[in-house]
């Protein structure tokens, strides 16, 4: 599973989340993350392997699910892409600080969108947000995604491990936004 | 609830980063002290050891820099305590000079050093292979593949530190530190410290013991070689799956060295992160039975013996290969030739030399997969995966690079900087958040290096170049390596400016304390005072300031440009990111919004006076400094953000003002010039700029820069403090500098096939003309003098308007095609009739000529008398030895004074009802005057002229605003001249009507006219300037003529098409500016051009007013305040560059979800147009209007 999106947007909070469900469930699970300059309104990806193995890489085309935060994120994912991948992608875009500051105009939307939906075996198009919160947009879609059924684990883990903070403690709302992505948004596909 | 890593229960399995199991296993093996100094990928490192080593109950501390850190472990491994220290990879390099000698000393408790490499450069500027540096300097390297070896490792690292006495460099990779995976945790054993034993023969690497230190290294390393043979040979030396890691379920059985060298014909050769990376691969491709995996988890020393046996077991002769995989330089690959040479074994080595594996960057599936088929074939007769058919070539999506955050206080510090340096110096940047600074639009940075280097590059390029530098560098990287290459510029005295942006945290590597600010529960303790030190070092001029104060840290920048040798700036502001995360409080509150209507809109475009010019930088910075200047640096007490922005300081009202104003100087100009437009551009050096918007809207630029009245300079804001901006001064300066230049020309209208005649070819008729070839008429200028000028010719004295100047003008006029008709009357040569049978429209511009009367009857050897025309059209002489008396209190007796003196007389002096400082000329006009000698004999009239050379005058009284103020009767006193020269007004000449011309209604103050229109009585006839009643200034008759042309093209082709060209609004009927912002500003008298020295002036005849150097006339430029709107900026996102703005509809909006309402944007808009959000109606952008704000 590949998770991308915008620096803040809580694209490393998703991994973790995912890991630590897969971990609660029994199964072997890495979850890797590219970080460090990219936090600061940079692109950020995570990649969630379950399964046998030592490595948290996705190969080209290998990825069976694509939880994309952002549109141009998701295009921008799509090398590890293919047509098993299912994807999950929020229709909310984030205009990159150089294109607006050179007065570039983001790319349309749905032209981004065909270009994934060309891609991939399944493309589901998330109207999000979130009531009020933006910071649950990561959490919401996980629920979306969970409501999919195709995921290898109990929601109630992952929903369980989206509402637990490293140090046990509670995240609060996100609980609520997680069981406001589900069930499977009316988005398409 | 114990922190999670140290959850002791028997067999827990917890998801943990690569970087929390190497804590994990230090934990394991009891050690007793940790240290370091973050550095992505190794951060987590340390704060997880700094959070809990409390619990823990072991010392931990960030130290100042990485040498520190290691002398700190070093010295805890004296002291018989196992000891860890962290950095990234360019951090082992700061530690080089211990690192060098501790192998010799030996350690005594195990050390290891963690130091975390990055292949791709991710976040660094170099990806070295410190496996190098280890192998030079005697030290074991451990290089683990996955979280779960790193924490096994580690804990094994540690027993191998002790038996060898070596320390143990623990060697990772950003994919292993940032890789979260399984990790099941062994016991704990017990933090111990068994106390410092001397042993001076060892711990004291003096030369003698050094030299017997360096011969029991072999033996040391010996030790390590075994440790590193017996892992290789271990089954479970490395994980073959995350969960199976201590041994567990779930081995994938692969091939691994489990089943001993030699096995297959194809070996692998692997370590570190691909060595994961191979394991997977042949899972997949299903080769395990076919190759085998060796996975060295220590890799320096070599096993060598392991490895012979290994290489001979797939000697060439037997068809055998082997393929080394390891990222970075091929070091294993070159070490395993090097043994296969040293035993003469033939073998087949592919790896890097042999172009089968890339040698930079971080290894993906992809290139390993690539590697296995082209040097083992592995992969080939399978069909091929699609995967591996043609790469899917990558879209081109457009790059989203991190960029500093909303209301980080950096983004001031760097737009001050450039603001008030501009582009010219030279600035060096440093590591930390910070570097983003270097990048569009801030452009704060020229040249990087490392640590430290931000201070030491600028004072190179100092003392080479000779120009002043800036040098940047955060407050951690201060106290790492910013303070000695301070102290040396500091000793040396060298022309740069050593900011530190003390944001109070080390932010980029994820909030860690610094010296600067010890934290302590996130609050700060033990802070230690950066200016102070830098003054304890012996820096003079130390100032600290608020960046987001911003008028504070635009003032500081500027003392720091204006004082030569080193000043230290510390820029202190705490990080709002870090504010928010440590105390749970945002650092501002509110945000900020963009009222549309001010934002790069212009007040004059309304009534067709824009310029349509771009924006460019350079104004765009001259735009934010007088933005600045007005908003003046804030009272400390006061916050920035929505406070300082708050209605009390403010005033009310702000926020209701929708139409961008217009500068006073532009209202009151009868051209209505967009004098802040020409001064923003002298000011940024952009002169032809500047000239454009002079030239179209003058018509004759040359004569007006040097005879306009100035209105603008009595409006200007600064008039009643530190003096009026040099508007006029600053015009002439453009002139005179663009002389050479190309000509400024306007756009003609394609002919439209009417014709137009201007009689008088003084400003009025001139202006007329200019026009009306604009507008694609066919224009002659008639006058009845034989060159064109008029009064600008024959009225005012070369001294103030030399002829080459005018002459400029009038080619400008000719090249737009008018044609000029000189010696022609109206009325006599020429008639009123004859000019309207063969031209569409005439324009009437006789100005005023006929002198108004005096009753001064002559007296036989009394004065001659003259008036002031006639006195002025003669060039010189006449005049020679006598004495002049002048009547009248305008420029024109100014003028006939200054003259006289040029011309030879002896003595002048100027006779006026007025006081002195009342006198309708212009007041720089007068003092010259007086300069030059002439007597000034204010309140007195004239009566009558007598015999013997006599004028008797009577003394004024005060004025009744109406007519000639009373005289004081017995007040007649007697005044000797030989001439006298009346300049008390001109009438109409009414001769120009002749009997069969159409009639026209004249007036007493002259041809009455529509003012705004020029219309006349008669439909076809216009008419302007000094001969219908207006204010008789040169300037004012040019407006004239642009308002008769426009009149005239409103009656001839109706007022659509002539709305095309817009006239200038007489000055009420400007939208004024909104001074409410102006708080104060800093003093800066008036500059003043040169000029000819007054004793001069009566020997040469020349132009008495010079024009400014270029130097001057930036400076002066730059006093104007900008106080109107305007189009041409974009400095928000040109100059400052916020996340928080996003363009939508062609609009600059802020995102109210990524403001943090700093308000620093609203410091520096040039037009005022981002001001606070009222409460409760933050208004989300267009962009996100799905989102519903609780």
């Amino acid at each position: 599973m590949l998770i991308v999106g915008v620096g803040g947007q809580g694209v490393l909070t998703a991994g973790r989340a995912l890991g630590e469900a897969a971990l609660a469930a029994g199964l072997d699970v890495r979850v890797g993350q590219l970080h460090g300059m990219s936090q600061r309104g940079g692109s950020v990806a995570s990649t969630v392997v379950i399964g046998a193995g030592r490595g948290a890489f996705i190969p080209e085309g290998g990825a069976d699910v694509l939880l994309a935060l952002e549109p141009l994120e998701a295009l921008r994912a799509r090398p590890r892409v293919g047509p098993s991948t299912i994807a999950l992608v929020s229709r909310r875009p984030i205009t990159p600080t150089p294109m607006t500051l050179q007065g570039v105009a983001y790319p349309d939307v749905d032209g981004v969108l065909a270009e994934i939906r060309a891609a991939v075996g399944r493309l589901v198009v998330l109207d999000g947000p979130v009531g009020g919160d933006l910071r649950g947009l990561n959490v919401w879609m996980l629920g979306a995604l969970a409501s999919l059924g195709v995921l290898p684990l109990p929601v109630n883990q992952l929903r369980a491990a989206c509402a637990c903070r490293p140090d046990g403690s509670e995240r609060r709302g996100a609980g609520s936004a997680f069981d406001a992505g589900w069930p499977a948004p009316s988005g398409g596909s | 609830m114990p922190d999670p890593l140290l959850d002791d229960r028997p067999g827990h399995v917890a998801l943990l980063l690569g970087n929390e199991a190497v804590v994990r296993g230090a934990l394991e093996a009891g050690v007793a002290y940790a240290t370091g100094y973050p550095g992505t990928p190794s951060s987590e490192i340390t704060d997880t050891f700094a959070r809990i080593a409390p619990e823990l109950g072991i010392p931990f501390e960030y130290a100042v820099n990485e040498k520190v850190a290691l002398e700190l472990a070093f010295a805890a491994s004296l002291a018989g305590a196992r000891a860890i220290c962290a950095m990234k990879h360019l951090g082992l390099m700061v530690a080089g000079d211990p690192l060098s000698t501790i192998p010799y000393v030996g350690v005594v408790g195990g050390l290891v050093i963690v130091s975390a490499a990055d292949p791709s450069c991710l976040t660094s500027p170099n990806e070295a292979d410190q496996r190098h540096l280890a192998r030079m300097l005697h030290i074991p390297v451990i290089d683990p593949p996955t979280p779960a070896d790193a924490q096994r490792l580690t804990r094994e690292a540690f027993a191998l530190s002790e038996e060898a006495q070596l320390p143990v460099l623990l060697r990772i990779t950003t994919r292993v530190a940032h890789t979260r995976a399984p990790v099941r945790f062994q016991p704990r054993l017990a933090p111990r410290v068994s106390g410092f034993v001397r042993d001076p023969s060892r711990f004291i690497p003096i030369p003698v013991n050094a030299r017997r230190l360096r011969l029991e290294i072999p033996e040391r390393l010996a030790v390590a070689r075994r440790w590193n043979q017996t892992w290789m040979q271990r089954a479970d030396a490395v994980s073959s799956g995350s969960l199976d890691s201590s041994g567990g379920s779930g081995s994938s059985g692969r091939s691994g060295s489990s089943e001993g060298p030699g096995s297959g014909r194809r070996v692998v050769i692997a370590a570190g992160a691909p060595a994961a990376t191979v394991a997977d691969l042949l899972d997949e491709l299903g080769a395990t039975d076919d190759v085998t995996l060796i996975t060295l988890p220590g890799v320096w020393p070599l096993p060598e013996d392991a490895l012979a046996q290994l290489l001979e077991a797939h000697r060439l002769e037997e068809s055998g290969r082997v393929l080394v995989v390891e990222e970075l330089s091929p070091f294993l690959e070159d070490a395993l030739h090097a043994l296969a040479s040293r035993r003469g074994i033939r073998v087949d080595i592919r790896g890097k030399r042999t172009g089968d594996l890339p040698e930079p960057f971080e290894y993906s599936p992809e290139i390993i997969r690539a590697g296995l088929r082209s040097a083992l074939g592995l992969g080939m007769g399978l069909g091929g995966p699609a995967r591996d058919a043609p790469e899917v070539e990558a879209p081109a999506v457009p790059g989203r690079p991190p960029v500093l955050c909303p209301s980080c206080p950096h983004r001031s510090s760097f737009f001050a900087a450039r603001t008030v340096f501009g582009d010219e110096p030279l600035m060096f940047g440093d590591i930390g958040c910070y570097t983003l600074g270097a990048g569009a639009p801030l452009n704060g940075t020229d040249a990087l290096l490392c640590m430290g280097a931000g201070f030491s590059m600028a004072a190179g390029a100092s003392r080479v170049t000779g120009r002043k530098t800036l040098g940047f560098l955060g407050d951690s990287t201060f106290f790492h390596a910013g303070m000695p290459p301070l102290l040396g510029a500091i000793k040396e005295d060298v022309d740069m400016v050593a900011v530190v942006l003390d944001n109070c945290v080390t932010a980029m590597t994820g909030f860690q304390d610094s010296p600067g600010v010890a934290l302590v529960g996130g609050k700060p303790e033990r802070q230690v005072d950066i200016a102070g030190v830098a003054r304890a070092l012996g820096a003079e001029h130390v100032e600290v300031f608020d960046p987001t104060n911003l008028p504070a840290a635009v003032s500081a920048f500027e003392r720091a440009r204006d004082r030569r040798g080193l000043s230290v700036l510390v820029a202190r502001s705490p990080c709002p990111v870090y504010t928010e995360k440590a105390t749970g409080q945002p650092a501002h509150t509110g945000a900020f919004q963009i009222t549309g209507s001010l934002c790069a809109t212009c007040g004059r475009e309304s009534s067709g006076m824009g310029c349509g010019q771009s924006p460019t930088i350079s104004a765009q910075r001259v735009g934010c400094l007088s933005r600045v200047a007005q908003i003046g640096e804030r009272p400390s007490d006061v916050k920035g953000g929505a406070e300082l922005f708050g209605a009390e300081l403010l005033g009310a009202g702000t926020l209701e003002l929708e139409t961008p104003g217009v500068a006073a100087c532009s209202a009151a100009c009868p051209l209505g010039v967009c004098i802040q437009g020409y001064a923003a551009r002298i000011a940024a050096g952009e002169l032809d700029a500047a000239r454009e918007l002079i030239a179209s809207r003058i018509p004759l630029p040359e004569s007006v820069c040097r005879v306009c009245h100035r209105p603008c300079e009595v409006a200007c804001v600064r008039a009643g403090t530190d003096g009026a901006v040099a508007v006029n001064d600053l015009k002439r300066f453009v002139m005179e500098q663009t002389v050479d230049a190309p000509p400024w020309r306007p756009t003609l209208e394609a002919p439209n096939g009417r014709a137009v005649a201007v009689v008088g070819a003084g400003p009025a008729g001139l202006a007329a003309a200019w026009d009306l070839r604009q507008r694609g008429y066919d224009v002659t200028v008639y006058d009845a003098a034989a060159q064109p000028g008029g009064l600008l010719r024959s009225g005012i004295p070369r001294f103030r308007l030399p002829l080459d100047a005018l002459e400029r003008d009038l080619a400008g006029l000719e090249a737009l095609g008018v044609t000029f008709v000189g010696g022609r009357r109206l009325g006599q040569e020429l008639s009123l009739t004859a000019l309207l049978a063969d031209h569409d429209a005439v324009f009437l511009a006789l100005g005023a000529h006929r002198p108004a009367a005096l009753e001064l009857p002559a007296v036989p050897g009394g004065p001659d008398v003259q008036d002031a025309l006639s006195f002025l059209a003669r060039d010189q002489g006449g005049v020679e030895g006598a004495g002049v008396l002048v009547i009248g209190g305008g420029n024109a007796a100014v003028d006939v004074a200054r003259a006289a003196l040029r011309r030879g007389a002896l003595e002048v002096a100027i006779v006026c009802p007025e006081p002195r400082d009342d006198m309708p000329a212009l007041a720089c006009e007068l003092a010259a005057a007086e300069e030059e000698g002439v007597e000034i004999l204010d309140r007195r009239l004239p009566r009558r002229l007598l015999e013997r050379r006599g004028v008797e005058c009577l003394r004024a009284g005060a004025p009744t605003g109406d007519g000639l103020p009373p005289t004081e009767p017995g007040s007649e006193h007697v005044i000797h001249a030989d001439l006298v020269v009346t300049a008390i007004g001109q009438r109409l000449d009414q001769t120009f009507l002749g009997p069969a011309d159409p009639p026209l209604d004249i007036g007493r103050e002259g041809l009455t006219a529509d003012p705004d229109t020029g219309r006349t009585a008669h439909s076809r006839i216009f008419a302007g300037g000094d001969m219908i009643a207006g204010g008789r200034t040169v300037t004012g008759a040019m407006a004239a003529g642009l308002r008769g042309a426009w009149g005239l093209d409103a009656a001839l082709r109706g007022p659509e098409i002539a709305d095309r060209r817009r006239p200038p609004p007489k000055s009420g009927d400007w939208p004024g500016p909104d001074l409410s912002w102006i708080r104060a500003w800093k003093t800066s008298r008036r500059l003043h051009p040169p000029t000819l020295e007054p004793a001069e002036r009566r020997r040469n005849s020349g132009e008495v007013v010079g024009a400014f150097e270029p130097a001057s006339a930036r400076a002066e430029a730059a006093r104007c305040l900008g106080c109107g709107g305007c189009r041409t900026c974009r400095a928000c996102l040109d100059l400052f560059g916020c996340p928080a703005f996003v363009v939508s509809e062609g609009e600059i909006r802020i995102d109210p979800l990524l403001c943090n309402g700093c308000g620093v944007c609203a410091e520096l808009c040039p037009n005022g147009a981002i001001q606070p959000c009222p409460n409760g109606a933050i208004q989300p952008c267009p962009d996100y209007a799905r989102v519903v704000l609780a």
